[in-house]
């Protein structure tokens, strides 16, 4: 028994009313054919050793010598499918390229035409066409443009129609345009050699500091070079960002990195790299960023988004020439075409350009919490917890209950930023009662000072939730959790302890945010990068 | 860019078949069946022949001598089964074209005047 007889065995076993025919090719490694009717559902299935499934519903009248509508390499997913057409009456459908041509077909109207119609070129409506992830919003213009009307029912297992309606915003939509990818380009190859260690060192800081403001944990992505040759777009996937040859180019964004690289190469090809990273970090983390911090970079289009967060990080970097570079290159990979996914220009540098102002205004929070040190967190281990949690209720805090991983469930309240959390302490529990996380400008600098006097034995570093926290006891045993406020990179430390020597930072006037508005970003940032922008394309 | 549809690419094909002259042998008659509906579809689409596709791109291709089958009683005559039609190609080089319904949609007698079940 081969595959397609088996078919028809099972389905005329699970639906015993159902009719089937077998069309048995004189050759039996020729083309199978079975037709199967139930209720009012017809299907039609063939087969071939070689080939594997196609299913189609038929519709006899404009039918002759075509493919299957659908086609499967493995025989459980043409029998669910078989069964779920016969049992609901759906119906197969060519794939989109194939639809959108015969609606065209239909409406007697030529691609030039369309093009005409929709004010895109032809060559965009034969990509149109050729698309296979059409937007509905595209969709609708399509079907418009031929004289239509777009209706989107849904049919439900147990067999209601629901019209869907409200999908399609009335703002005009845009046409295809067939954009690149984000991409940066170089005349040869030694690049990357050099440039990979930087490259992977900055993955590694934009992961560890987007933790923070992540509610889920990420698996760390890794940047790969799908060439050696540095000329590049930029790609995520879910775990990793490629970097990858660039097949087409906007004139804009050509002239705009071959102008980078020739001027200052390394450092340009670098930044530019970093602004693509970033960017597809933010593809790839999105969805695990706590509601807040999505709030606070803003905008409705995930592009945007990525360019924010791009400005974003760099701000965090402490980019020393502030947003100029990332907001012209944002706007060079704007596109100003019909439909095109990505934002125009102007967008894409606005975009920047309040994500570049978010960071510096968080970057001047941290810097002014560094200048001292803070008590961030006190543990108290108690040998009857509930009895400890009525005493601190009692003197007015807000407990509540936490577990983190295996570790034992506890209560936590925060009193002026500091978290007080009451643990269990097993009562053969010898150690110290008490637990401090104190965040310091510098470890380093106070380990240094704690060795020096002999005050302390050697700290051993943990890793937790993204950071670093050194241990080390007190005199009385006490344990200490020493922090910095955050890994912002050598750049922004030495930002920081400028800020700490000079707390009113003697920055360039366009890289200044006064007053760090998030949704008004430095009008000097967008005139400077407008500037820019405009000298380099 | 031409713009005919699949029903009215269909129609003209079944009419160049029906006008062709009528052939001798099922070999030739299976030439004619393959050549006439190649040649509407290089007329009158875009999409490049490909008969090694097994989901559909939109074109509508002859028979292929996998879809053969024998007719019980009738060992003269082929039956090559395609979507929605069945083409009955008979040893004197007559054709007949049927819907999935059994409907007789085209009749080409071959050169001698006889039909395919004749």
């Amino acid at each position: 028994m081969n595959a397609i007889q088996k078919l028809q065995r099972e389905v005329t076993s699970l639906l015993p009313t159902a009719l089937s025919r077998l069309d048995v090719p004189r050759d039996p490694r020729g083309e199978w054919w079975i037709d199967f009717k139930y209720r009012d559902h017809n299907v039609s299935v063939q087969w071939s050793p070689e080939r594997g499934f196609g299913v189609t519903v038929p519709s006899p009248k404009d039918e002759f010598g075509e493919g299957a509508h659908e086609i499967f390499g493995e025989y459980v997913q043409a029998r669910n499918r078989v069964l779920k057409i016969l049992q609901t009456g759906e119906v197969t459908s060519p794939p989109p390229e194939v639809a959108l041509r015969e609606l065209r077909s239909l409406a007697g109207v030529t691609q030039s035409e369309l093009a005409q119609r929709l004010g895109i070129k032809q060559a965009a409506v034969s990509r149109l066409e050729r698309r296979a992830d059409l937007t509905v919003r595209s969709l609708e213009r399509f079907v418009v443009a031929l004289g239509g009307e777009l209706e989107i029912n849904v049919r439900t297992p147990e067999g209601h129609v629901v019209r869907l309606g409200g999908l399609v915003e009335s703002k005009p939509s845009r046409a295809h345009c067939g954009h690149p990818l984000p991409a940066v380009a170089g005349d040869n190859d030694s690049l990357v050699p050099q440039i990979k260690p930087q490259l992977d060192s900055f993955v590694d800081w934009i992961h560890e500091i987007s933790a923070q403001f992540r509610s889920t944990n990420f698996v760390k992505p890794q940047l790969r070079f799908r060439s050696q040759c540095v000329l590049a777009s930029a790609q995520s996937s879910t775990n990793e960002i490629a970097i990858d040859p660039a097949a087409t180019w906007t004139s804009v964004s050509k002239k705009f990195f071959r102008s980078a690289i020739v001027e200052n190469a390394h450092a340009r090809f670098v930044r530019a790299c970093e602004f693509l990273i970033a960017h597809e970090a933010w593809h790839l983390y999105e969805s695990s960023f706590t509601d807040e911090f999505r709030g606070a970079i803003g905008f409705a289009n995930s592009e945007l988004r990525a360019d924010a967060f791009a400005g974003w990080s760099s701000a965090m970097r402490a980019e020393p020439n502030g947003p100029l570079f990332g907001a012209a290159m944002a706007g060079a990979l704007g596109c100003h075409e019909l439909d095109c996914r990505y934002p125009p220009p102007e967008e894409r540098t606005l975009a920047y350009v309040r994500g570049f102002s978010l960071g510096e205004s968080l970057l001047e929070t941290w810097c002014s919490k560094s200048k001292s040190s803070s008590l961030q967190l006190l543990v108290l281990k108690s040998r009857d917890l509930e009895r400890s949690r009525k005493f601190y209720s009692a003197c007015g805090l807000e407990l509540r209950t936490e577990k983190h991983g295996k570790g034992p469930r506890h209560y936590s309240s925060e009193v002026n930023g500091t978290v007080l959390e009451l643990y269990p302490c097993p009562t053969n529990d010898a150690g110290s009662r008490v637990r401090l996380g104190l965040t310091v400008p510098c470890v380093s600098v106070v380990l240094d000072a704690l060795a020096q006097e002999k005050l302390t034995r050697s700290p051993a570093r943990i890793e937790r939730a993204g950071c670093s926290f050194w241990i080390v006891e007190d005199p009385d045993g006490n344990v200490l959790e020493l922090s910095e406020p955050i890994h912002l990179g050598a750049r922004a430390l030495r930002k920081a302890n400028q800020c700490k020597d000079d707390a009113t930072s003697q920055r360039s006037p366009e890289t200044r945010v006064p007053g760090s508005k998030l949704s008004e970003p430095n009008p000097t940032c967008w005139n400077s990068a407008a500037a820019q922008l405009g000298r380099c394309c | 860019m031409p713009t005919a549809t699949k029903a009215e690419r269909i129609a003209t094909f079944f009419e160049r078949l029906q006008d062709a002259p009528a052939q001798e042998s099922a070999a030739s008659a299976l030439e004619l069946l393959r050549q006439t509906l190649n040649a509407v579809e290089d007329e009158l689409t875009d999409i490049p022949y490909n008969p090694e596709h097994w989901q559909t791109d939109g074109r509508l291709y002859p028979p292929r001598d996998d879809a053969a089958r024998s007719v019980d009683g009738y060992p003269q005559i082929t039956r090559y089964r395609s979507r929605a039609h069945n083409a009955y190609v008979a040893a004197n080089g007559a054709i007949e074209i049927r819907d999935d319904n059994d409907n007789v949609v085209l009749v080409k007698p071959a050169a001698n005047g006889e039909g395919v079940w004749t």
